[in-house]
């Protein structure tokens, strides 16, 4: 996806974006980052984060423990995907 | 920017493909720039009418359309890509690096891991690490029936298994209807020299003729004569292990019970509960003429047990 396409779709401006990063949300919290630089799994986050906080109304605090907790659940579901894979053989 | 093409040429959104036509050719006569020659804004509405018949006009741009895959113009809309098709894809590096494994750092997780499918990557390219993952096999269900008597005293017992091999299984005395027997080792086989299950053999106890347990102790009932039941005496008394002789004291009625202590259940502390015996008064089976003669010139003929019901 095209950045622009990207910033339309989400409706998300720069200096959201930028709170986002400080906030520790997105790039881990590297402030200098050039937002040409996102990569594509940084822009579907940041849209996460749009329709979490536009469309569910979750606040802040609610923002970051449901971010935690997905980063947890991943990381939980590549290491089940890993065993699973490694039984199969 | 485009607007909604069915708000161009007025129709609703459930419009057939013929009131679409016939919509798009009205507004179009009208406002054709050559019927208007005087008229700026006309070409401007034409054009617009004409990108809009463009998706409506065709009934499968209209589904798309409907869909969200393009917009007003026609254009293609970016599809979406969710967050989980990247944070979901490959190993961590791949996912962006977002993905944690505060989840299960307790476990200490990657000592698991590397115990289950060895040093990965230790023996240099090519070489596999070797797998050292053991697993324990399952435990294996079975249910058997046995007789009340083998289980108050034990026994052994075999189960068929449907390959063809059996399982000894000693019967502890004492054992409970229900109990569950676990034999260490004899389910299902471990994987990579990991230990073999269990078998849990669920115990289902039969009933039996005339002895009955509750908790610890036995209970059975015990016919006598009805000399043994006036005059009293030595009877032969069933238990779990054998007869034994058991004094009926003079004038012993129906009803009775009398205790054998230690003739009941064995506990795992080697002591046993008791028996007891119920005591029911059974007339000989004949009629005997000689004790109707003697019934009928007896004092005590005409008392009346049921004194109490009666009243």
């Amino acid at each position: 996806m095209r950045k622009r396409d990207f910033f339309i779709a989400a409706d998300i401006n720069p200096q959201r974006l930028r709170s986002w990063i400080e906030a520790g949300w997105l790039c881990h919290g590297e402030v200098d980052i050039d937002l040409q630089r996102l990569s594509d799994i940084d822009l579907a986050r940041a849209q996460l984060i749009s329709d979490l906080q536009d469309e569910l109304g979750v606040n802040d605090e609610g923002i970051e423990i449901i971010l935690d907790l997905l980063d947890q659940l991943y990381g939980m579901r590549q290491k089940m995907r890993e065993i699973v894979d490694k039984l199969r053989e | 920017m485009a607007t909604d093409p069915y708000e161009t040429l007025g129709v609703s959104k459930t419009a057939s493909q013929d009131e679409i036509q016939k919509a798009y050719r009205k507004l179009a006569k009208k406002h054709h720039p050559d019927l208007n020659p005087g008229n700026k804004q006309a070409e401007e509405k034409f054009k617009n009418i004409g990108t809009a018949y463009d998706i409506l006009g065709d009934p499968e741009k209209r589904t798309r359309f409907d869909r969200g895959e393009i917009d007003a113009t026609g254009a293609e809309r970016p599809q979406r890509r969710y967050y989980r098709e990247y944070a979901d894809a490959g190993s961590g590096e791949a996912a962006g690096g977002y993905s944690s494994d505060q989840g299960f750092a307790d476990f200490n997780a990657d000592d698991i891991f590397s115990e289950i499918f060895g040093r990965r990557g230790a023996g240099g390219p090519g070489e596999r690490g070797r797998t050292t993952f053991r697993l324990r096999g399952a435990d294996r269900s079975y249910r058997l029936e046995i007789d009340f008597l083998d289980a108050i005293n034990g026994a052994l017992k075999q189960i068929a298994l449907p390959d063809g091999s059996d399982i000894k299984v000693t019967i502890p005395p004492g054992t409970r209807d229900r109990q569950i027997l676990r034999l260490r080792g004899k389910g299902e086989p471990g994987m990579n020299e990991g230990p073999p299950g269990d078998a849990l053999i669920e115990i289902g106890v039969r009933p039996h003729r005339f002895f009955s347990r509750k908790g610890d102790d036995i209970h059975t009932d015990l016919l006598i004569s009805l000399g043994e039941a006036v005059l009293g005496g030595k009877v032969q008394a069933p238990t779990p292990t054998g007869y034994v002789t058991m004094t009926v004291p003079k004038w012993s009625n129906t009803g009775t019970v009398l205790r054998l202590r230690g003739k009941g259940v064995p506990k795992p502390d080697g002591t046993r509960g008791d028996q007891f015996v119920t005591l029911r008064v059974m007339l000989p089976e004949k009629p005997d003429p000689e004790l109707e003669k003697f019934i009928a010139s007896w004092n005590g003929r005409n008392a009346r047990p049921r004194q109490s019901a009666e009243s």
